[in-house]
């Protein structure tokens, strides 16, 4: 620790930090526009300049952001100079600024805007005729507003140290500097969409965000993105129940400030899907939808009249790797109380393509967010033995928790589904699988669930719901409950907080997590310490 | 994207010595001089170039393009046999940059920016060249001409005119 002193008070803080983040901790804003904690300080914008006591007596200015904080530093973050420089610099960043601040995107999280308001002037001295460059569209995702460029070149530094990528860079001089690409090669990477997230004024937007409802009209919701097992922590920010918006949450641990483009715009495929919002059951070979206890007492009956046939264990379950821990628990429960000892599966999903970045930024080649997790739960065995189960007669029904919209089936699949007495399935849409099921109950999306899921690094995290499943659907945990009611098994309350403290005291190396140990960056199993990899 | 030119093996033999005098991890130093070199052998720096450019020091073309739209003194377009550039800033223009401009311009029948039609000039305005207490200045490729006058605009043509016969 060090004692440096900020206009004449002591305070103590982290050696070696720099100066903006050692202020920030200490609750003191030093404006600035290029520097940002993710990337290696740059010194560009000039806003951040204080001054420093460099001799006994003597003040100079400095950049805050290169500074790193050492014993005995003496600052000034309010004097004339300091205050002078900040109106001096926003007014040059002001000359070409269009003002477009009313249909401007950024408005209302622009740094532009706090700063000119903290430290700018009510009216310009510039009477010349502004700048106009045309906007660019730079690749799939980001279109550039040149006008509103401060060039602080935060997305520049972000293709070079973090993405690894280098598409971006500032062409021309002087007052004619632009942020370009170079002839046809786009700013096209597996991160690119980040750059609109830390380009601090309304520059750089992500085509999918644009002309939007103003920022200041949505609820926010921090939870985990379902897009594969590194499970990027993320704030979903969603008006009427859809979400308009994926932005990264800072997990130095699990995503740094990033996430990949795939999973913040996959909410895309999960709310454009057509949902199930009422219980299907089949009758007289075709799925009609149907009441709750309708489908219920179809799906009572169908398991007994399994159950009541021959051999032991004649259910089978299969958990998902979409689902949250608390949901894939309960399921296993239900097997265990209502189903006589099942065998127990868990569902599959494809694998993708991984991917790290230069920083160390990864994406996954497990697709699915909660693989690690639904297995320690069902301590499951493949699907491949279910599917063996089934080819040997030995499963006759099955209870199925699906829910993924990506899912297909092999025709080796199907034919061992099909071969099933009774099937049980958990959609949210009209899937291949649910096309297949004696009954499909209306399940939750990964952006409705509540609970946690376990990434691939063997953290566990929160899952908060933006919003209620649509019309009829429910909360998969809560089915799970009802249809071990009516099985005459009692699963307990129905609060995934209450459901994680039976995981706590049930599985192997969840003892002792709660929701406030968990908080919003997520604990290990197994009591390890925090991962070393990923980050960014 | 742009398609890398490739150096002859002359230059090519030259771009080595060039890169030799960085050391490894510096190499994207060279830019400049080999941006030159770029210049000298195919008459202006096309993004094709510029991507030869990248590829020697190993970095992204646009790091090389940052660098070549900087400097207004690599040519981004093809120009004449003869680049002129007036010198248009403050002290040029008291001694009278205008009239050696609209001379020039007048003579050869082009305007700022332009080459004439044979290829043989193009005309330019160049910010200070370093002489201001000689000026008007005027640049002819790589050679500085001083107290420059419409009369002496004339003779400086005639000359190029004999050089090139």
């Amino acid at each position: 620790m060090a004692t440096i002193t900020i206009d004449e008070k002591q305070y103590t803080v982290e050696e070696g930090r720099n100066l903006i983040d050692a202020a920030s901790d200490l609750g003191i804003d030093i404006p600035h526009f290029c520097y940002h904690p993710g990337l290696a300080p740059d010194g560009n914008c000039r806003m951040c300049l204080t001054e420093m006591e460099i001799r006994p007596g003597q003040f100079g200015i400095v950049t805050s952001c290169t500074i790193r904080i050492k014993d005995g530093m003496n600052f000034r973050f309010n004097s004339p100079a300091v205050l002078d420089n900040r109106k001096g610099i926003m007014e040059f960043l002001l000359i070409n600024h269009p003002l477009d601040c009313p249909w401007c995107d950024q408005a209302g999280e622009c740094k532009l805007q706090d700063h000119s308001f903290d430290h700018g002037r009510g009216h310009s001295r510039f009477v010349e005729t502004k700048r106009v460059p045309p906007k660019k569209d730079l690749g799939p995702h980001i279109t550039l507003y040149t006008t509103r460029c401060i060039l602080c070149q935060r997305c520049t530094r972000f293709c070079d140290e973090i993405s690894g990528t280098s598409e971006l860079g500032v062409v021309q001089m002087g007052s004619k500097s632009e942020i370009a690409t170079f002839e046809d090669v786009p700013l096209d990477n597996k991160m690119s969409a980040n750059v609109a997230d830390i380009c601090p004024v309304g520059a750089l937007v992500t085509k999918d965000f644009l002309y939007k409802p103003r920022i200041w009209h949505y609820d926010k919701v921090d939870t985990v993105c379902p897009g594969c097992a590194t499970g990027c922590n993320t704030t979903l920010e969603t008006m009427h129940q859809k979400i308009y918006r994926t932005r990264p949450r800072h997990n130095e641990a699990v995503n740094g400030y990033w996430m990949c483009d795939e999973g913040r715009f996959c909410y895309h495929g999960w709310q454009d899907a057509d949902r199930l919002t009422a219980p299907l059951k089949r009758v007289d070979g075709e799925l009609v939808q149907a009441t709750w206890p309708d489908a219920m007492d179809a799906a009572v009956s169908g398991i007994r009249a399994v159950l009541d046939g021959e051999g032991d264990s004649a259910m089978g379950v299969v958990g998902s790797p979409m689902a949250t821990n608390e949901e894939n628990f309960v399921l296993c429960k239900l097997g265990a109380e209502a189903f006589g000892s099942p065998r127990t599966g868990l569902d599959r999903k494809l694998e993708g393509e991984a991917w790290t970045s230069k920083s160390g930024f990864h994406i996954d080649a497990d697709k699915a967010p909660n693989t690690r997790g639904a297995r320690d739960m069902l301590g499951a065995g493949s699907l491949d033995d279910i599917l063996r189960g089934i080819e040997d007669g030995s499963i006759r029904g099955l209870y199925l928790l699906g829910g993924d919209i990506g899912r297909t089936l092999s025709p080796e699949e199907t034919a061992a589904f099909r071969k099933l007495e009774f099937l049980v399935v958990h959609d949210v849409h009209r899937s291949d699988l649910a096309e297949l099921a004696d009954v499909v109950f209306p399940g939750a999306i990964p952006f409705e669930k509540n609970g946690t899921m376990t990434n691939g690094q063997g953290r566990v995290q929160r899952l908060s719901p933006a919003f209620p499943p649509p019309g009829g659907a429910r909360e998969d945990g809560a089915i799970l409950r009802y249809v071990g009611q009516r099985m005459g098994a009692d699963l307990g309350g129905t609060d995934p907080a209450g459901v994680l403290e039976e995981i706590a005291g049930n599985v192997e190396g969840y003892a002792g997590l709660t929701y406030d140990l968990i908080g919003d960056q997520g604990a290990m199993t197994g009591g390890e310490g925090p991962s070393e990899a990923a980050g960014g | 994207m742009a398609t890398p030119l490739e150096f002859t093996d002359a230059a090519r033999e030259r771009a080595a010595k060039i890169l030799d005098r960085y050391p490894e991890e510096y190499r994207k130093s060279a830019v400049v001089p080999l941006l030159h070199l770029a210049q000298e052998e195919w008459g202006y720096v096309s993004p094709e170039a510029m991507a030869c450019v990248a590829g020697l020091i190993g970095c992204s073309p646009v790091k090389v393009a940052e660098i070549a739209t900087f400097y207004p003194m690599f040519n981004k377009e093809p120009v004449g046999e003869h680049v002129l550039a007036v010198c248009h800033t403050l002290p040029c223009a008291l001694t009278g940059c205008g009239s050696v401009f609209d001379h020039l311009s007048e003579k050869l029948g082009i305007g700022l920016g332009e080459s004439t039609e044979d290829g043989r000039f193009t005309l330019r305005k160049s910010e200070c060249l370093a002489a201001c207490d000689r000026g008007p200045v005027l640049l002819v490729n790589r050679r500085l001409h001083t107290h420059v006058s419409p009369e002496k605009v004339d003779e400086i043509l005639a000359e190029l005119d004999k050089g090139s016969r």
